[in-house]
């Protein structure tokens, strides 16, 4: 069917107009195969999808007004009918046919085809392509338009000897015409494109059952044993060395380090120990530091109505250290009958606080009752942004206190408490220089209230300078509990840990000099070695 | 059920909660110690115990102590303690992180706890601590300002110490290249020899840092010792062993 070029109706082969523009079809472009409904360019003999002859016959389309030329047969040069004595002979052949003029020769017959051939329809690969017949062209000129030549094959010599029995091992039906062969492939029994679904007949590859053949197994035999054992002979035995040449062995590693911890963790448990054999035998010895004295003279010269303001931010891993130091403090509070208000920023400090308390609370009078000369406010959550609202009320940080949930107005420890202007000191308990950095920062930075910090070792030397800057009245070291034990005359319970760390300090001491001497007489020992 | 376990306590001898307390105590620091052969189940089940009973003992302190309270006081005075409700509200909002489909909810209380936290440590460290420090480096090297004298000479001295060391540590933080131009040789050494004077100064305080933090962790050890010895061996001697 022809398609219109202006609106695309499809009209029959023989039309002149269209059906439905009547616009003339001299110049179609476009044909619709009638098998399958593909479309085809107009100068398509065949259709391009299911190859079936888009003109089916000459006499249904109608006379055309020229008649197809035919090409002119394709000219071939046939080869020599014996093969060259010398292999490349016959290439010379080959190249000087191709280059000859191959008008002159017939074109040779066309090689047998390896595809199914339907019987009704043998396909003729020779013959070429008719050209279809395009309306309203008129006759090309003589030479021009003309299809290419047609290659023709050149005519292969018979093959014999060796050759042909090998041949006829692999195609056996090599020497049978094309029509008398069975085809390679069975053939197909459906019309492989009516229905895609028998497009590649399937059936008889996948029914073939799987044969798994057994391998040998091949093991290794003398000539392999002989190489692996030489093999592992050259890879195991040592070189051969010249009398010249020494043995160098890797340096061993000395035991001295292993053996070392070991000793250096036996010496410092024993230091540890020391206590319970001396019972204190240091005290005499016992120098309190000036910050010591300074703040256990400043304690002793409180008056009774005093407010102190005491904040537990140490964790529960230092309470053994700084624990002494807060019971000193709080007894000697308690001997003075000092106010004291706790608080913490740490959330286990309320727990260490309210332990220790309740001890002093046992042997003082003062602190017997809760409420009266000491209350514990609580958790101040929020680290500087907690901070912060005690430079504000104390009531917005602590609605209650943290024990008997009560108001702070209704406590005899905390009436009249207001605002930090009135609590006379700040003590802090801490294992960490932030925190106390941060009192510095949001607290003594906008109150101007005196700050005393009671810190483990390991912060103490980062806070020196804000004591030496005047930001921290007092710095003292978890360690120096015995001294302020001594200074404020309280009941003495960290004295046998001065006994522990003098015991250490001889320890570190004697490791020292010890370490300091293997050392330089190792060097000795390994400059002679090397001389 | 809480109920029961309080009655159940409540029938305990006397003492027991503190003997339970302390076989507890010196099991889990001898759990502790036995890292010294190594890293061991045991010492692995004490570590996550601490991590876990922290974290909840956290916890609950921070409902009793902090949310709770002030629930109360939202619920008894709703008028004067409105502004606690936009906090708990923000706290809720906080619990949005953990939801993927909702996780962005949580950055407007996320947002509020960094720039406060971020404005107060910053402002903290202004007044706090820089211009503080700044102003006590300034310190003047007169022995007569010092009360003259030996004392006079020996304060003064100090502060010189204190002056150099300071610049000295700086230098010791310079990342410049090599100086050009005018006296270029002299500058460059200078800031060389002050920044290797820093350094070692930086060394010096890194030493007094790591004795510090050793003689802390010895006295931990010290008080743990004596603990074993002092409160739990007499309990097994009272068991006979």
């Amino acid at each position: 069917m022809i398609v219109c070029p202006n609106c695309s109706h499809k009209n029959p082969e023989d039309a002149q107009t269209c059906e439905a523009c009547s616009k003339s079809l001299a110049s179609f472009e476009y044909r619709v195969c009638s098998a399958c409904g593909a479309t085809n360019p107009a100068a398509n003999a065949f259709c391009h999808r299911c190859l079936s002859a888009l003109i089916p016959d000459a006499a249904d389309v109608g006379e055309p007004e020229e008649e197809p030329q035919k090409p002119p047969p394709a000219e071939t040069r046939p080869l020599p009918s014996e093969p060259s004595p010398k292999p490349w002979g016959r290439i010379d052949d080959e190249l000087r046919w191709l280059v000859e003029d191959r008008q002159d020769t017939p074109p040779p017959e066309a090689a047998p085809s390896i595809l199914p051939v339907e019987p009704e329809e043998p396909v003729q690969a020779s013959e070429p392509p008719a050209a279809a017949p395009v309306r309203g062209e008129e006759a090309a000129p003589e030479g021009k338009g003309e299809p290419f030549p047609p290659i023709g094959l050149p005519e292969m010599p018979p093959i014999a000897g060796e050759q042909a029995a090998q041949l006829a091992a692999v195609e056996p039906e090599a020497d049978l015409p094309p029509e008398e062969r069975q085809p390679l492939l069975p053939e197909a029994t459906v019309d492989t494109l009516a229905d895609l679904d028998n497009l590649l007949p399937m059936e008889p590859v996948i029914a073939t059952a799987h044969r798994v053949e057994a391998t040998e197994q091949v093991g290794p035999n003398e000539v392999d044993r002989y190489d692996a054992g030489l093999f592992h002979q050259i890879a195991t035995e040592r070189a051969p060395l010249r009398e010249s040449a020494q043995e160098v062995l890797p340096p061993r590693p000395p035991a001295l380090p292993a053996v070392g911890r070991v000793l250096l963790n036996l010496m410092v448990l024993m230091a540890a120990l020391v206590p319970f054999f001396t019972g204190g035998w240091i005290t005499p010895w016992v120098q309190p530091q000036e910050s010591v004295i300074a703040l256990a003279g400043l304690i002793q010269e409180l008056p009774a109505d005093t407010t102190v303001l005491l904040s537990f931010d140490y964790d529960p891993a230092y309470a053994g250290e700084m624990d002494p130091l807060a019971r000193a403090v709080i007894r000697h509070l308690a001997a003075r009958s000092v106010r004291s208000v706790v608080m913490s920023t740490n959330p286990a400090g309320l727990g260490l606080a309210t332990r220790i308390y309740t001890e002093v609370a046992d042997e003082s009078p003062a602190y017997a009752e809760y409420g009266v000369n000491y209350a514990i406010l609580g958790y101040l959550p929020g680290l500087e942004a907690g901070l912060r609202t005690l430079n504000g009320t104390l009531a917005n940080a602590f609605h209650t206190d943290a024990v008997s949930r009560a108001p702070l107005s209704e406590l005899p420890a905390t009436r009249g408490l207001a605002t930090l202007h009135d609590v006379d000191h700040i003590i802090l308990l801490s294992d960490s220089p932030q925190s106390v950095r941060r009192w510095i920062e949001q607290i003594r930075s906008r109150n101007g209230v005196s700050l005393h910090a009671l810190v483990t070792a390991r912060a103490e030397p980062i806070l020196v300078p804000y004591q030496q800057s005047g930001q921290l009245q007092t710095l003292i070291g978890g360690f120096q509990a015995a001294e302020y034990e001594l200074v404020a005359g309280v009941r003495p319970s960290a004295l046998n840990l001065a006994d522990a760390y003098a015991a250490l300090f001889v320890v570190l001491v004697a490791i020292a000099i010890a370490t300091n001497v293997a050392h330089v007489l190792g060097k000795r020992q390994r400059r002679k070695l090397a001389r | 059920m809480l109920d029961v376990l309080v009655r159940t306590l409540n029938q305990l001898p006397a003492g027991f909660a503190d003997v339970a307390g302390v076989w507890v105590a010196a099991l889990l620091t001898l759990a502790v110690l036995s890292y010294i052969f190594g890293n061991n189940p045991v010492f692995r089940l004490a570590q996550y115990l601490f991590v876990g009973v922290a974290a909840g003992y956290a916890g609950a302190l921070a409902w009793t102590q902090v949310l709770w309270p002030r629930l109360l006081l939202l619920r008894s005075d709703p008028e004067t303690y409105w502004p606690l409700g936009i906090f708990f509200l923000l706290g809720i909002l906080l619990l949005a992180r953990g939801a993927r489909p909702v996780t962005a909810l949580a950055d407007l209380p996320l947002g509020v706890l960094f720039g406060v936290g971020a404005a107060l440590a910053l402002g903290g460290a202004l007044t706090g601590t820089l211009v503080p420090q700044v102003q006590a480096t300034i310190m003047p090297v007169n022995p007569t300002l010092y009360g003259g004298g030996l004392a006079g000479w020996a304060l003064a001295i100090d502060a010189a110490l204190v002056i150099i060391g300071t610049i000295a540590v700086f230098s010791a933080f310079q990342y410049t290249a090599r100086s050009r131009g005018f006296l270029s040789g002299f500058r460059n050494a200078l800031r060389v020899g002050a920044g290797s004077v820093g350094r070692g100064l930086i060394a010096v305080s890194f030493g007094a840092l790591l004795a510090g933090a050793f003689l802390s962790f010895f006295a931990v050890l010290s008080s743990r010792i004596a603990f074993l010895v002092s409160d739990w061996l007499p309990l097994l001697g009272r068991l006979g062993l």
